[in-house]
């Protein structure tokens, strides 16, 4: 799960959580010029590929940044 | 000695089995088959002055009247206490126990059940009727007996449960009103002193409780199907599904076939709970289709579903999401998508 607010995937048990960007845009960053917003959001959707090829027993976070 | 009516139905009444579900509410003074071990165990404080035994199909047909007959006996037979069950997970026999426990608590006398904590009687039971934990199925008759007479005999003696008598009652989570000397300013100021001194304290607010998920094995993403699921209320331009923007009713799919990249012009986001300029003007911020697509035309991503699968997690109660999620997956399963990228405001 990608989520802005880590902490409640987390409560709820979200096994595989990646942090996103902000609230209001999780996959993008509405600041940087389009191909650096690109960029960021290759690097999220990457580690999310990562995180389901990874196995887990509890809740694990994969970071993007 | 407390007088105790106790309800049983018509297998361990020694009736029959489910040949004999339509046998009627009748009433025998004394106890009878589980009633006999446990009026040995409570003799010293207690004593069963009747048994009901009621066919568990005629217990679900007319509920008001059994519980209306059953209000009468206990009168009839002047009973201090109703005891049902133990009922372990058997269904209907747990619905019938609750009906007891609410004809108890009609007659303003206390009520002991036994169950097991996945019969659906356990929901059904009123407040303040103590449920004894019992195994799923008459295999722990024995011992499920046990921990039902140890309650009654502190009940009769009108003592208060030990911790492990209170243990074996199963937990309701249900809000009490109680009188405190102090008031919950000095008693919040306790608990945080105690908290910030590293001693323990006892908080009054349970935190809810949420059911883990085993974690799904990992899988081999190049080799695999994934789908696109989003609490995050992007749906197609005008919301042809009246999507709610919070207190979602329902989950909702739309095609994404032959597209690379979710586009302004046709998407918008019509969550209720965040400002939606950004995923109104480059959707991909919500549901990172642009960037999938790319990795599945890089074979980096076996393949993508054909639909993406969408809801509104704004207010929207824990139970009705799971049951989404249970709706979501089995459609996943059948379009045989073994990993999926949830996305969320």
């Amino acid at each position: 799960m990608i989520s802005a607010i880590p902490p409640v995937p987390e409560m709820m048990g979200v096994p595989r959580i990646i942090p996103g960007s902000s609230i209001t845009c999780v996959m993008g960053n509405p600041d940087f010029p389009v191909s650096q917003e690109k960029a960021l959001r290759r690097r999220i959707v990457s580690k999310a590929l990562e995180a389901l090829e990874t196995r887990v027993k509890e809740t694990t976070y994969f970071q993007a940044a | 000695m407390m007088r105790i009516i106790h309800y049983l139905n018509q297998f361990f009444g020694g009736i029959g089995g489910e040949d004999q579900a339509e046998y009627p509410l009748t009433v025998t003074p004394g106890p009878l088959g589980p009633g006999r071990l446990l009026a040995d165990k409570i003799s010293d404080t207690a004593t069963i002055v009747a048994t009901i035994v009621c066919g568990d199909n005629t217990a679900q047909y007319s509920p008001e009247h059994i519980k209306a007959e059953i209000a009468g006996l206990i009168e009839q037979y002047a009973a201090d206490a109703l005891v049902a069950g133990p009922a372990f997970s058997s269904g209907r026999y747990g619905l019938a126990c609750a009906e007891a426990a609410e004809a108890a608590q009609f007659e303003e006398i206390k009520a002991v059940v036994g169950m097991h904590p996945d019969n659906p009687g356990v929901n059904l039971c009123p407040a303040d009727v103590l449920i004894v934990e019992s195994g799923a199925s008459a295999v722990d008759m024995m011992a499920s007996v046990m921990r039902v007479s140890a309650v009654l005999n502190r009940l009769a003696k009108n003592e208060a449960l030990s911790p492990d008598e209170l243990k074996s009652c199963i937990k309701r989570d249900i809000r009490v009103n109680v009188f405190s000397a102090e008031n919950g300013a000095q008693r919040a100021v306790d608990m945080l002193l105690a908290k910030i001194h590293g001693k323990s304290y006892v908080s009054e607010q349970l935190s809810p409780h949420f059911p883990r998920v085993d974690p799904a094995p990992p899988i081999e993403v190049p080799l695999s199907k994934i789908a696109l699921v989003s609490t995050g209320g992007l749906v197609p331009k005008g919301n042809p599904d009246r999507l709610e923007s919070s207190d979602a009713t329902k989950w909702v799919s739309y095609s994404i076939a032959g597209r690379a990249s979710l586009n302004p012009e046709d998407f918008e986001c019509i969550h209720g709970g965040i400002d939606v300029t950004h995923i109104n003007n480059y959707p991909n911020r919500l549901i990172p289709l642009d960037i999938c697509s790319e990795f599945r035309a890089k074979g980096l991503i076996g393949a993508l579903d054909d639909e993406y699968y969408v809801t509104v997690g704004n207010l929207t109660p824990v139970a009705r999401c799971e049951q989404f999620a249970i709706e979501i997956t089995a459609k996943l399963r059948e379009k045989s998508v073994t990993g999926v990228i949830l996305t969320s405001s």
